[in-house]
């Protein structure tokens, strides 16, 4: 399969991250432009690409400008979720027995716990915001990278080269980091880029539900929310942060799928 | 027996403990608000009202001392009452598990008759030549499009498209038959694409082995491989994806219910954040884990008696 449309996407992606990180005057001032005049405009009416929302602004513009939030708290809830998961991941499959048993009763206790009705539990007691939200969509979706690393940990210290670096003296600490880690590093990829997915749905449906980082922030959920007050007028103003979300949505699990793919992960562990 | 006995005493000993967990997170999440206090007394707090529900509450004490008293009440099944409308908080949590129960099991049943057949047709259909073969990557398109659709832009959707302008359904609440297609849909849309993916993969897989080439070799027909050998197969592999189905289910229902304005736990869960009623929230967060554990291991248990291959240790 060729991969370019991949790359292209990517770098589309980035390109759009990259714009939206910097905030320029010029767009962040097209995003903020109100028209009462000019309000519920259709996609590609003169000058509005994607239309124009309740209050006269333009679409494309509050679209440009949300990606680093809706990005942002979903990469930050993965960082959190992965750093945590793969810690205890590797506790669990080489840790002293008593913390090993322990860690692999929290994730068997854990792994089908309902992470989004702790989240909302967590966001309702810290407050609305960008940094309560993407810490409480971490905390609570760790279980699934600890299984994994826990899993692919013992299949590598199985290997006859560990057991070799054992015999050498090697200390576990370098075990993990120079033998087991670099190995499972293309497994912990795909399941990075699938949660970052999942998580991003998480991140836009809270904000849809009115947990997000507040009012006026374009994030793509709040966006979409604001789409839904509008349903019966403008039915097309969901379009836009809909196709943002699915875009990013598929974009990850197709990178997801091409790491898998190249380094030979058995996808279906993964899901 | 002995198994079993001790297979009991693990799921007591895992309640416990999730119990005691999941309490213990809540008691100090509600804590981290500050002062509860200043969210009863409303906009204007009057010193002396305000140290009358410190003292009602016992908020003038010390934490382990409020942490005690919080264990005291819970063992006896108090959870406290609603800040907003007075009832007992776990006593509203129960009553509104129903209609979340039932939706569940609607999305879960539609999901399955969803996933199953599209997941065999890809499946069975992965070498196919012909007319086949352009049916095959029209489904899969729509598969690996559904999956990056997040189950809530699908309900809008049909909100608008199956409430709003044909009128077939209506768009909120619990009235009638009919009220329950869209959430069960748009549940179904939460986890359908998932479930489609991993039968596909288990048929596609299961067509390669022995038993069915030997099923092939005796004259079976083509739609009868797939529906009496390679299919029971990818169903028992896909009982390995029902804890991840049943968390993403949960997920899926909490803003399911709030969209739809369905009656139960998650819109009351929904409802009680937004109105700061820590003690519901605390209800319907302890009630939907151990509901959510429970439902767990049963599947497990009854996975273990179909394939009694996945009992290690």
């Amino acid at each position: 399969m060729k991969s370019w449309p991949l790359i292209t996407a990517v770098l589309v992606t980035v390109i759009v991250l990259i714009i939206s990180l910097l905030e320029p005057a010029w767009l962040e001032s097209w995003a903020t432009e109100r028209n009462l005049a000019n309000r519920l405009q259709p996609p590609l009416s003169a000058g509005h690409l994607l239309g124009t929302d309740g209050l006269g602004r333009d679409v494309l513009a509050r679209l440009l400008l949300g990606a680093r939030h809706t990005f942002g708290i979903a990469a930050a809830a993965t960082l959190i979720a992965a750093s945590l998961g793969i810690a205890a991941g590797v506790l669990a499959a080489i840790g002293p027995a008593l913390l090993r048993s322990a860690v692999g009763r929290i994730i068997d206790l854990t792994i089908a716990f309902p992470s989004l009705v702790l989240a909302v539990a967590m966001v309702a007691a810290l407050g609305r915001g960008q940094l309560t939200l993407a810490l409480a969509l971490g905390l609570f979706n760790w279980p699934v990278f600890a299984r994994v690393t826990a899993a692919e940990t013992r299949g590598v210290l199985a290997q006859q080269y560990v057991t070799a670096a054992r015999a050498f003296g090697v200390s576990p600490w370098r075990i993990v980091t120079a033998h087991v880690l670099p190995v499972i590093a293309p497994t912990l990829a795909v399941v990075v880029a699938f949660q970052f997915a999942t998580l991003l749905i998480s991140t836009a449906g809270l904000s849809f539900l009115g947990l997000g980082p507040g009012l006026g922030v374009p994030e793509w959920g709040a966006m979409l929310a604001e789409a839904r007050a509008e349903m019966n007028q403008a039915p097309w103003l969901m379009l836009g942060p809909a196709i943002a979300i699915a875009w990013t949505v598929l974009l990850m699990n197709a990178l997801g799928e091409r790491v898998a793919r190249r380094s030979r992960v058995a996808g279906n562990e993964l899901l | 027996m002995n198994r079993t006995l001790r297979s009991l005493g693990n799921l007591c000993a895992n309640i416990v403990l999730l119990v005691f967990t999941t309490l213990t997170l809540l008691f100090f999440f509600v804590r981290l608000t500050g002062d509860p206090a200043t969210i009863l007394s409303g906009e204007s707090p009057d010193p002396a009202v305000l140290a009358a529900i410190r003292e009602n509450l016992g908020l003038d004490r010390s934490i382990w001392v409020q942490y005690g008293i919080f264990w005291r009440n819970a063992l006896q099944l108090d959870l406290g009452v609603s800040w907003v409308s007075g009832q007992d908080a776990l006593a509203l949590a129960l009553e509104r598990l129903d209609p979340t129960v039932t939706l569940g099991i609607a999305g879960l049943t539609l999901n399955i008759i969803i996933a199953v057949p599209l997941g065999a047709f890809l499946g069975a259909t992965q070498n196919a030549t012909g007319p086949l073969r352009v049916a095959h990557r029209v489904v899969n398109g729509i598969v690996v499009l559904a999956q990056g659709i997040p189950g809530y832009v699908v309900a809008l959707v049909l909100i608008q498209w199956l409430a709003v302008d044909l009128r077939w359904f209506p768009s909120t609440g619990n009235v009638g038959t009919g009220s329950w297609v869209l959430p069960a849909l748009t549940i179904a849309a939460f986890l359908a694409p998932k479930l489609t993916k991993v039968i596909a993969v288990n048929v596609a897989d299961a067509l390669q082995e022995d038993y069915v080439m030997i099923a092939r070799a005796q004259g079976a027909s083509e739609p009868a491989v797939v529906l009496r050998h390679a299919l029971p197969n990818a169903i028992l592999g896909a009982t390995a994806l029902v804890g991840t189905q049943l968390a993403g289910l949960v997920n899926g229902i909490i803003i399911t219910e709030t969209i739809f304005g369905w009656p139960g736990v998650g819109r009351l869960l929904l409802d009680s954040v937004l109105l700061l009623d820590f003690p519901v929230v605390q209800a319907v967060v302890l009630v939907t884990t151990v509901l959510v554990y429970l439902a767990n291991w049963s599947a497990d248990r009854a996975i273990e008696r179909i394939d009694p291959r996945l009992v290690q240790r």
